[in-house]
């Protein structure tokens, strides 16, 4: 799924005030940034009221926006931010998320999907305790299927930098997620 | 047995899976859309530049301030006309602080989009509803060509002027952050702040202030009472007028006339010669390596160490 163009006079005019071309930025951008908070954060609710932080957040910054061309990358950035923001808020909740899970499997949820819970949950977990440039790679690679001179542009760094986070980050992932696999914490 | 913990590749494509589809995402897509667009700051760029013409207005008025301060009695500069400044015609379609080009504040917020009004070189930007003023522009871009600033008018300059021919009315003020690489010419009672020095030449007309942060690259002719202040070397010839006071920081190395009542004060050291009118003084910090003559050489001319101390005594003289 290719990053969706952004264009930078519709940037210029938001800058200046527009709302209805910052509207249609939110509408394009919206999908890109609500899936990324989803992958970091495992209470749908949580991940929906972040979205719609980083864009508020957004609509007050960014007349500080110095180049449109980096509207991915500054708009990351916040996303990002929010995101840490919204898991220190909710720690506890993220945490308990395998907990959740079992719960529901006591009501009469299906084996599968309890199973399936837990190895999203755990995933989330893993991916959390890797560098968060590595896993932030991770997502937007496998999650966005971003190409990586487009994970470059998002994330501000040359398209060497990506490669070499993204192997060193899926190496790291597989090897945590293997030693969760055989009961150790993530 | 295939254990699906142990397959990372497979869980990271669960996680992707259970993702929200960009399909579910667009209805809540437009109402984020809609609320966050309410929290959009409007006219951003205009509240901008209220706050750089507001800071501008302050840094002039408190330099202007200081000066007074600095040199005495105040320059006539607080006098300023509200009615309408007449503006000569522009040359060759030279940029000229027409009214045309000031534009009103009212009119730059009324700008759908910043798109379709671009900072281009030479386009001028004028905020004349803050302050009760005849005139206040600031301009933001770097200018080229001939500039005129009218009477009473006061101009921030916050790029740079390259090869510019600067000509400024009477009671007008002045002051330009970046280097000015043409010719100066000041009205009466105008005071002028030169922050990146000045590659060519100044005259002024009477009562003039200037103030030069960098190196004087031209000739200096002022007019009666006018003072000069320059806080680097002077390389071009300089007239000292009438009751005038030119102070140099840094070293003078060309011709100096000092008529009758003027005063020169060099910080530096002197070079070329020095032609002293009766009842003119100069003192010259660093000493005068060319020749001294005229009626006022004999008692007029102080060097050395002792124009140190007596600049001292005075009390008029900023050490370099």
């Amino acid at each position: 799924m290719p990053l969706p163009e952004i264009d930078c006079v519709q940037v210029l005019a938001a800058q200046s005030g527009d709302r209805e071309a910052f509207a249609g930025l939110v509408e394009v951008a919206y999908p890109v940034v609500a899936r990324y908070l989803a992958s970091r954060l495992s209470r749908a609710s949580d991940a929906s009221d972040a979205a719609q932080d980083v864009f508020v957040a957004a609509a007050t910054s960014i007349a500080r926006l110095r180049d449109p061309r980096a509207f991915w990358g500054w708009l990351f950035t916040i996303a990002r931010r929010t995101g840490d923001h919204q898991r220190r808020q909710h720690r506890g909740a993220h945490e308990a998320a395998p907990a959740a899970y079992a719960a529901m499997a006591c009501d009469g949820a299906a084996e599968g999907d309890l199973l399936r819970g837990e190895r999203i949950a755990w995933v989330r977990a893993v991916l959390d305790t890797l560098p968060t440039r590595h896993a932030d790679a991770i997502r937007l690679r496998h999650f966005e299927g971003l190409s990586y001179e487009q994970i470059a542009a998002v994330l501000g760094v040359p398209k060497k930098t990506v490669d070499t986070w993204l192997r060193r980050g899926l190496q790291c992932f597989r090897e945590r997620f293997q030693r969760v696999a055989e009961g150790d914490a993530p | 047995m295939n254990d699906p913990f142990r397959d990372a590749d497979r869980a990271l494509e669960e996680l992707r899976d259970s993702l929200p589809a960009d399909a579910e995402l667009q209805g809540r897509a437009r109402e984020v859309a809609s609320r966050a667009a309410q929290c959009l700051n409007q006219g951003p760029v205009a509240s901008r530049l209220r706050w750089t013409a507001a800071a501008t207005a302050a840094a002039v008025l408190a330099t202007v301030g200081a000066l007074v301060l600095w040199w005495g009695a105040p320059p006539p500069v607080a006098v300023v006309r509200r009615d309408p400044v007449p503006v000569p015609a522009p040359t060759r379609g030279a940029p000229v602080l027409s009214d045309e080009l000031l534009r009103p504040a009212a009119e730059l917020v009324a700008l759908p989009a910043l798109a379709e009004y671009r900072f281009d070189r030479s386009q001028l930007v004028a905020l004349d509803r803050l302050a009760p003023l005849s005139t206040l522009a600031v301009v933001i871009a770097d200018v080229q060509g001939t500039l005129e600033v009218p009477d009473g008018a006061i101009v921030f300059f916050a790029g740079r002027l390259e090869g510019v021919s600067l000509r400024i009315g009477s009671r007008a003020a002045v002051h330009c952050l970046g280097p000015v690489s043409g010719n100066i010419v000041v009205g009466d009672g105008s005071l002028l702040l030169l922050a990146g020095g000045v590659a060519g030449g100044i005259e002024s007309g009477q009562r003039a202030r200037l103030v030069i942060d960098h190196r004087l690259g031209g000739s200096c002719r002022l007019g009666a009472g006018s003072h000069l202040l320059c806080r680097a070397d002077v390389a071009g010839p300089i007239d000292v007028p009438v009751d005038g006071v030119v102070a140099i920081t840094g070293s003078f190395r060309s011709q100096a006339t000092v008529a009758a009542g003027g005063t020169l004060i060099v910080g530096g050291e002197g070079r070329g010669g020095l032609a002293m009118h009766a009842g003119a003084r100069a003192f010259v910090c660093g000493g005068w390596r060319g020749g001294v003559y005229g009626p006022g050489s004999s008692d007029g001319v102080v060097l050395g160490e002792a124009a140190r101390r007596a600049l001292e005594r005075a009390a008029a003289f900023e050490r370099p």
